[in-house]
């Protein structure tokens, strides 16, 4: 399984604080792209693609920050967050 | 030592000065950094602001600034205490404190570990006012904050 996070704005414009996915829905291969897994979420939410397109979205795998060509696995947690503004 | 705390409840900044003078090594230097919540912005006068925040990426991701930061300088305490939730204009937010035997080292840490928190550390502002609630945008003048230490 897959944990899918998402925080602040985006999560308020998607409506949805995360999901979880198994990797077999995802493809067939053990382990996958943070490209293909937008993809994958973009084709089930076609509304989604636009709101990640408009702006800035960072991405963590497991809480490290990480780009789009980052490959996941099985037990994983992605998180897609706008930029911080704490302090 | 590395002391981190992310909470909702307000903090005693005397009593976190007092933890950071006890080391070890007796520091020389103390320094502290607060930051509060102004009651103003561009959208008009702010009633409070909610924080939000990724709890499993928080506290690594500061102990991570922490810990770069006593690889730099020479220093005997930092404590970093963040709030999140719904906190009230003019109360505080943040603090971060720095012992070290030395106040070059300590304001330089100081300043090093609150400029990386405003861009690593996975917090949201929402600004609440009297008319609406909105997510504050991230400056660009925090990110260049970082050129310095390059």
């Amino acid at each position: 399984m897959i944990k899918i996070l998402f925080f602040a704005r985006l999560k308020d414009q998607l409506n949805c604080s995360g999901l979880n996915l198994e990797i077999n829905d995802l493809d067939n291969q053990s382990s996958i792209t943070i490209r293909k897994l937008l993809d994958y979420l973009f084709n089930k939410n076609p509304s989604w693609q636009s709101t990640f397109e408009h702006q800035q979205v960072f991405i963590a795998v497991n809480q490290e920050i990480v780009g789009r060509e980052t490959t996941i696995k099985d037990g994983d947690e992605v998180a897609f967050f706008p930029p911080v503004t704490g302090g | 030592m590395i002391n981190i705390h992310i909470q909702e409840a307000d903090f005693d900044h005397s009593e976190l000065y007092n933890g950071l003078r006890s080391a070890n090594t007796p520091p020389g230097a103390v320094v502290t950094f607060t930051g509060l919540v102004r009651d103003f912005s561009s959208h008009g006068d702010v009633q409070a602001i909610y924080l939000e925040h990724y709890p499993a990426m928080t506290e690594k991701t500061l102990h991570k600034i922490a810990v770069t930061a006593q690889e730099r300088w020479q220093l005997e305490n930092i404590v970093i205490v963040h709030r999140v939730g719904k906190i009230t204009a003019r109360e505080q937010i943040v603090f971060v404190g720095v012992a070290s035997l030395h106040r070059k080292e300590a304001f330089q840490a100081c300043e090093y570990i609150m400029d990386y928190l405003k861009n690593d550390a996975p917090f949201w502002k929402k600004e609440i006012t009297p008319t609406h609630e909105l997510w504050v945008e991230n400056k660009k003048s925090d990110s260049e904050a970082l050129d310095k230490w390059r």
